[in-house]
């Protein structure tokens, strides 16, 4: 008897240190219930179970579960401190995703107070200095601070006119900042690895090909590393640890040998099966659909292309060879023999005039 | 006691007793720390972006001829300026230390000291230290001596050689009127896009500058030039590249000018006025005993020839 009770006790109290525990961590998914992040829970931003001011462990911004892209503008006209120049137009959206190369949005809504959503500028800086407490820089000191410092580093200018709009003079804001010349190929060398000295990289494959977006490499950048009026650009001064775990964010798998080589090598093309018009665009999973190592797919169009039959293909548009009635009316394994499209068809699998494409065509 | 060291120095001239010039000079030293609530600025040199507003704005508020080159020309800043007659303040440009960072603007003007240099070289207090903190200059009194230009550790104050009549000294007045009429920001600090020039309370200046630097360890110098720079100055800079190399004499010392010449003239008005009578104490009382001697040796003479 005294055993069951024993036995019970131990399990009683197994249960309560059990749901102590759980009642413990749950309070880092507690949910918001008012303010702009009404809605959302606490580890929806945090990563940590308790964050702090000096590590708030935030993921990086934006963080989409947030739903940042419903609750911040997408343009602030900036009028309040309208005299000589006309308001300025701040693209507050093309901002936000601009902050996801550097740290955070706390690069502009600095000091945030916990538990507060990211306040608006002149809920702390005043137009009017305040000679008495002068520890916060005005409202325009505020924004002169936060927009030079990055727009300064690539144009390298100061003038008013890069921003503001003069009153009464037309003339168009310059602020615009020039475009990313992104290399094609880069050629690191690796001369403390003896088995190979040369890593070759392909910037444009990875944007272009595999669709990496920047952020993927780029973060906690300054803006003049990629847009910069002068010269020279793409300053990136990373030591071989950062980017071993740049590239092992894919390519952890692979052997030392597979990236540093002794020769350069070429860039991979698609070559063994030449992408067209509708395929260029497609990320490469897409196709390949199996993770890990990418297969060699079989060239026949049903493969992906399953639901396409007689009545919905557009032979015209997406082969480029229109079909005229009489060919339009026929099964597609009249010509493509054992439905087997990789194989271009013949005339005279039909024909026995010894007609051959593209002297004659199936249609206009 | 509240005696300044401006009214002390002046005492000190006009002052007979040595006794009492003693004493005071003990109390001025123990008690005078400046004036409470002075006014100051800080420059934050990692915000300013060298847009010469500054410039342009001082010489609006000041009656001075505008900057020359105008701010739109860069070339202003292929050589390192100083103020002169007809400029209160001057921006240079140094290059940054690490190249991919842009250049640093460093903003020069009168450093408006704790204990200013030129105000204990004027024979004439021509210059005084304000209780708003701005070291100010009364051309009516100046002799035009130029002591001021000499004793400035910073190179500040400059002289109208070009005027035949009533030529003056010309500095940075921190816009004292301006800030004590009529309760407006000097120039320079109105007009500063980025306020990278902050107006207030010396104090709080300290604080602030402070603030910044622990926030940002990284981006600043832990250091505050003008905090205890010959004896402290109202102007006060933070940077994130060394002093040393955007043009700041770092080898100044801690001493306010004026102490290295207190000792020297505060004894000038004991020497003046105790020298003569004890000279000429010395000089009756050798005139009395040679006469004596003369009196008894003639006495003797005689009493010899007698004999």
């Amino acid at each position: 008897m005294s055993k069951k009770i024993l036995l019970v006790t131990v399990l009683l109290s197994a249960i309560i240190l059990f749901v102590g525990a759980t009642a413990h961590s749950a309070p880092e998914n507690k949910t918001i219930t008012s303010g702009p992040f009404s809605g959302i829970t606490c580890n929806d931003c945090h990563t940590c179970e308790t964050p702090t001011i000096t590590d708030p462990c935030l993921q990086a911004c934006p963080r989409p579960r947030i739903g940042y892209e419903k609750v911040a503008p997408d343009t602030i006209i900036i009028d309040l401190l309208e005299n000589l120049y006309v308001p300025v137009s701040f693209s507050h959206k093309m901002h936000m995703h601009m902050g996801e190369t550097d740290k955070d949005c706390g690069t502009c809504h600095h000091h945030t107070p916990p538990g507060h959503g990211y306040p608006v500028c002149q809920e702390c800086h005043t137009i009017e200095p305040s000679v008495e407490s002068p520890i916060q820089p005005t409202l325009k000191g505020a924004y002169h601070q936060n927009c030079m410092a990055c727009h300064m580093e690539w144009s390298h200018d100061k003038k008013c006119v890069v921003c503001h709009a003069k009153k009464g003079e037309e003339v168009a804001v310059e602020h615009h900042y020039p475009g990313v010349e992104e290399p094609m190929k880069m050629v690191w060398p690796s001369e403390e690895f003896d088995k190979g000295t040369k890593v070759t990289f392909f910037h444009q494959n990875h944007v272009e090909l595999y669709g990496l977006a920047c952020t993927k490499c780029h973060q906690g950048e300054s803006c003049r590393n990629c847009h910069d009026k002068g010269e020279p650009r793409f300053k990136f001064h990373r030591d071989a640890d950062a980017f071993h775990d740049m590239c092992n964010q894919c390519h952890g798998k692979r052997s030392c040998e597979w990236c540093h080589r002794t020769e350069e090598i070429a860039a991979f093309t698609h070559a063994t099966w030449p992408l067209n018009c509708y395929h260029k665009p497609l990320s490469c999973a897409k196709c390949h659909k199996t993770k890990g190592k990418f297969k060699g797919l079989s060239r026949n169009c049903n493969t992906c292309h399953s639901d396409w039959s007689t009545a919905n293909f557009n032979h015209a548009k997406i082969t480029g060879v229109g079909l005229d009635e009489i060919h339009l009316e026929m099964d597609c394994g009249d010509c493509h023999m054992d439905r087997n499209f990789a194989r271009k068809p013949t005339c005279d699998a039909c024909h026995d005039d010894s007609r051959a494409y593209p002297a004659s065509k199936p249609g206009p | 006691m509240s005696i300044t060291r401006r009214q002390f120095l002046g005492m000190t001239g006009a002052a007979g007793a040595a006794g009492l010039v003693g004493s005071s000079v003990a109390q001025a030293q123990e008690h005078f720390t400046g004036w409470p609530d002075r006014y100051g600025v800080l420059t934050d040199l990692t915000l300013c972006i060298g847009c010469r507003k500054c410039e342009e704005a001082c010489a609006r508020v000041n009656d001075l001829p505008p900057p020359e080159p105008s701010p739109e020309d860069k070339s202003v800043f292929d050589e390192i300026r100083r103020t002169d007659a007809q400029s209160y303040t001057v921006v240079n440009r140094f290059p940054n230390p690490d190249p991919d960072k842009p250049p640093v603007y460093v903003k020069k003007q009168c450093m408006h000291c704790n204990e200013p240099a030129c105000a204990s070289a004027c024979l004439v207090s021509a210059f005084s230290k304000t209780p708003e903190g701005a070291v100010t200059y009364n051309a009516s009194v100046c002799i035009g001596c130029r002591y001021c230009l000499m004793a400035c550790p910073f190179y500040i104050p400059a002289y109208e050689y070009d005027k035949a009549l009533k030529p003056r000294v010309m500095k940075c007045t921190m816009c004292h009127d301006r800030v004590k009429e009529e309760g407006k920001l000097p120039g320079c600090v109105e007009v500063c896009p980025v306020q990278a020039l902050t107006f207030g309370k010396r104090s709080d200046l300290i604080r602030l500058a402070r603030e910044r630097i622990i926030r940002n360890p990284d981006k600043y110098i832990d250091h505050i030039y003008g905090e205890h720079e010959v004896g402290g100055t109202s102007w006060m800079y933070i940077t994130g590249v060394p002093f040393e190399q955007l043009g700041f004499n770092m080898d100044l010392g801690i001493t306010p000018y004026p102490e290295f010449t207190r000792g020297f003239l505060s004894s000038v008005p004991l020497v003046l006025t105790l020298w003569p009578v004890f000279f000429t104490g010395v000089y009756l009382f050798s005139r009395r005993r040679n006469e004596i001697a003369k009196e008894e040796g003639d006495s003797s003479h005689e009493e010899e020839a007698k004999s």
